[in-house]
């Protein structure tokens, strides 16, 4: 079929197209709005601009598709295959992609607020700048749930979205927007979370082991029991935090600013804290064998019962402090 | 003994400087215009080559003020960037100094100084002024109640003006600072009192002619490089018998939050993809030419690539950051939009740009800053629903007309048209015909010489050779 045919007949207010093969045929900037191409050959097709609002696109093969700039608005990709598609700039808001493969595809700056995305494959993709407000990658059950490794997602705007238990080892957040993001027991393993924004995120039992969140801004992010081991944290943000129970051991948080933390019977051995701002933070119970605390300021913080056996603290302030025995420094 | 020179000394002491790989990573974007964030790259640059190459391209150190905060507003990172921006400029000063005559205040400066001083001392909110001043004179952000007590008014202000010698100087100062605390709203409205509590020190400059850009609505630091700078600046002051311009709308500082916020209306309300294209030909005015005429989904290859390398926040923000005005953005939009020349994509973006930004823009200064002279004859708000009503009057008509005319008349056809201000002062607009040109018809001339035409360039300059913007500005309205 010619693109001209397709286009009459869609004129002709034809708009079942499924199963066709329509293979890099070349509908860009076409009015499609509603069609139908349900298990359509769209290999290497060209739909860049193309209006394929509330499309039907279920089983869809659009290997290699370039849909830059597409409105797919609404429309249903259910196990369409957009293996190394290009959707620069899409737009798919609340559109159906579960159990989409999108590995390695283009997702650069691409509108998917409220998209379904549940047990997508978005291995290898590139979402930078993308906008997911509201996107549902939810895990469901161990099988059924988003897989986002090695996708490079930078400045992504995921801003309350609901990543629980998501796989997110390894990922490029960087300057991304996690913001009141639910992160809950997320596998976020050498993820690189550098000048993220975290600001209220649920960390909760996260594994953030080896991750990197230079600059990150983590004010008021919950973090009980999460898993920071070895993860580099110098001059992050943490005002406020809550991390009872977290796992801190030898992670780097020199010149974070930790004002207010919670961080009673953390795990802190060999932490490097130089420093480190721990202004009025909550250290009861903490461990803080061999832990490097020079010249961190610890005015007015509590240290009760916390273990200081091995702890450097050469120049640290800590005036006012309540040191392990309950007395307050002077 | 050997003494280091001044060159030395610096070099000295930004290697011993805390952030030193942010530091190199500024001075190298800054002489290079690359962003190198590769530590084995930035290692084989030499800080002392830097800083010589960077002295070399700001000859004054206002220029080096005005290059480096232009750079820190284009990155991700500006507030600490900026940081580092004034520690390099704080490290460097004193080479400035050296060859020039060092201009200290006046000593009939003293007299208003104690005034300011005074009237600052008595500010309900006179501890944050302090702490503020004391951040810009000092570098230090002072929470002690006790050492701020310590420190005089007078000789805050004092050090003040050293460090800015012209109110656009003192508001890029202000700027920067408040950028860098985390509550810039607050302290947004504290360095409005200083600005407004320091006008007085300008008045000399200004009326004696110190202050060359009091006629520019436009501020120049961080915006223009200074040969584009200067031009504008020694531009005969055509409306210099007219009354002052009122204010002009730019955009506000932003955290980071807000910039997903205004990433995030775009991708509502318009096509990402056509956002980028028209951002890109807006900043990048030879992509514009390179894809004129062709349908947004046909741009050749490199301007694909070109689209590629860079995400539409990075884009919005070095179209906002450079804090021009709403009639210049304005402008600068509908300047790409009659390039690349494709009615049925672009006009519905730039409107749907303007309509979102709007929110973000406050008015760059007050009338009394420009004339102390003169109070402000119109209401601010009346002026700034004057200027929005107008652009986006302007920019749904551009649709019809990019249809309807040629681009080389496109932009006379505009200025009759849409009733915009012509370059000479001397004629007024034609009020528009139509339904839609109420809130144009509405504007006197003189509110019309508000809307300023200028054209951006890549780095957010004006470029008054653009041919396209020879032909928008020199566009004479007939009749």
């Amino acid at each position: 079929m010619e693109a001209s045919e397709l286009l009459q007949r869609y004129a002709d207010k034809d708009i079942n197209f499924a199963g066709e093969n329509l293979t890099g045929m070349n509908l860009s900037e076409a009015d499609l709005i509603g069609i139908n191409l349900s298990g359509a050959d769209l290999r290497n097709a060209s739909l860049v601009l193309s209006y394929l609002n509330r499309a039907t696109l279920d089983y869809a093969h659009l290997v290699a598709a370039n849909l830059s700039g597409a409105n797919l608005t609404q429309a249903s990709l259910v196990r369409a295959v957009l293996k190394d598609a290009n959707l620069h700039g899409a737009l798919l808001q609340g559109a159906d992609l579960r159990s989409t493969d999108l590995t390695l595809a283009d997702l650069l700056d691409a509108n998917l607020m409220d998209a379904d995305l549940r047990n997508a494959d978005l291995s290898g993709a590139n979402l930078t700048g993308a906008c997911l407000r509201g996107a549902n990658l939810r895990e469901e059950n161990r099988r059924y749930n988003a897989n986002l490794r090695g996708a490079n997602l930078r400045k992504v705007d995921l801003r309350g979205a609901n990543l629980t238990g998501a796989d997110l080892a390894r990922v490029d957040l960087r300057g991304a927007n996690l913001s009141e993001a639910c992160l809950r027991g997320a596998d976020l393993q050498g993820a690189d979370l550098g000048d993220a924004n975290l600001v209220g995120a649920f960390l909760t039992e996260a594994d953030l082991t080896q991750a990197s969140l230079r600059h990150a801004n983590l004010t008021n992010a919950k973090l009980e029991r999460s898993h920071l081991s070895g993860a580099d944290l110098a001059t992050v943000i943490l005002i406020g935090a809550i991390l009872p129970d977290a796992d801190l051991s030898n992670a780097n948080l020199a010149w974070a600013i930790l004002t207010g933390a919670q961080l009673n019977r953390t795990n802190l051995s060999r932490a490097n804290l130089r420093q480190t701002n721990l202004k009025e933070a909550n250290l009861t119970d903490a461990y803080l064998a061999r832990a490097d605390l020079t010249d961190a300021d610890l005015t007015d913080a509590s240290l009760v019962r916390a273990e200081l056996s091995s702890t450097t603290l050469t120049g640290a302030i800590l005036a006012g402090a309540t040191l392990p025995d309950g007395s307050i420094h002077p | 003994m050997t003494v280091l020179s001044p060159l030395d000394e610096a070099v000295r002491d930004i290697s011993l400087a805390q952030h030193l790989p942010r530091i190199k990573k500024l001075l190298v974007y800054a002489c290079t215009q690359q962003w190198e964030s590769d530590p084995r790259q930035l290692a084989g640059y030499h800080l002392h080559d830097l800083l010589e190459a960077l002295l070399h391209r700001a000859p004054t150190v206002e220029r080096l003020q005005a290059l480096l905060y232009q750079l820190t507003d284009c990155l991700s990172k500006p507030a600490e960037y900026t940081l580092i921006a004034n520690l390099i400029i704080e490290q460097l000063r004193p080479l400035y100094e050296d060859g020039t005559e060092s201009v200290t205040p006046v000593s009939h400066h003293f007299p208003v100084c104690e005034a300011i001083a005074h009237q600052l001392a008595q500010d309900p909110q006179a501890l944050r002024v302090k702490k503020l001043l004391v951040l810009l004179c000092r570098s230090v952000w002072e929470r002690d109640a006790q050492r701020l007590d310590c420190i005089p008014w007078e000789s805050l202000v004092r050090e003040l003006y050293q460090r800015a010698q012209t109110s656009d100087q003192l508001r890029a100062a202000l700027n920067s600072a408040v950028r860098t605390l985390n509550k810039r709203t607050e302290y947004g409205a504290i360095a409005r009192t200083i600005l407004q509590a320091c006008e007085p020190l300008y008045w000399d400059a200004a009326n004696s002619g110190g202050e060359i850009r009091s006629n520019s609505a436009v501020p120049t630091t961080g915006i223009m490089e200074p040969a584009i700078a200067a031009t504008i600046d020694s531009a005969p002051p055509a409306d210099a018998a007219l009354p002052s311009p009122p204010a002009s709308l730019v955009v506000k500082a932003l955290d980071e939050l807000d910039w997903f916020e205004l990433r995030l209306e775009i991708m509502k309300y318009t096509n990402p993809l056509l956002a980028k294209q028209l951002l890109l030909a807006v900043l990048y005015p030879s992509t514009a030419k390179e894809q004129s005429n062709q349908s947004p989904a046909n741009w050749q290859a490199a301007g694909w690539r070109t689209l590629r390398e860079h995400d539409l926040g990075g884009l919005l923000r070095r179209f906002l950051l450079p804090g021009h005005s709403l009639a210049e953005l304005e402008t600068a939009l509908v300047t790409a939009v009659q390039q690349l020349n494709a009615p049925h994509h672009y006009p519905q973006v730039a409107a749907t740009l303007l309509r979102i930004i709007r929110p973000v823009l406050v008015p760059a200064r007050s009338q009394s800053e420009h004339r102390p002279d003169k109070q402000a004859e119109l209401p601010e708000n009346y002026l700034q629903t004057c200027q929005i009503a107008a652009s986006t009057t302007l920019l749904e008509r551009s649709s019809t007309l990019s249809q309807e005319t040629d681009l080389s008349d496109a932009s006379h056809s505009y200025s009759q048209t849409l009733g915009l201000p012509s370059t000479n002062p001397q004629c007024s607009a034609n009020p528009p015909a139509g339904d839609d040109g109420g809130a144009t018809a509405a504007l006197t001339d003189n509110e019309l010489e508000t809307l300023d035409m200028a054209i951006l360039t890549p780095h957010g300059q004006f470029n008054a050779a653009d041919p396209a913007a020879t032909a928008f500005h020199g566009a004479s309205p007939q009749g």
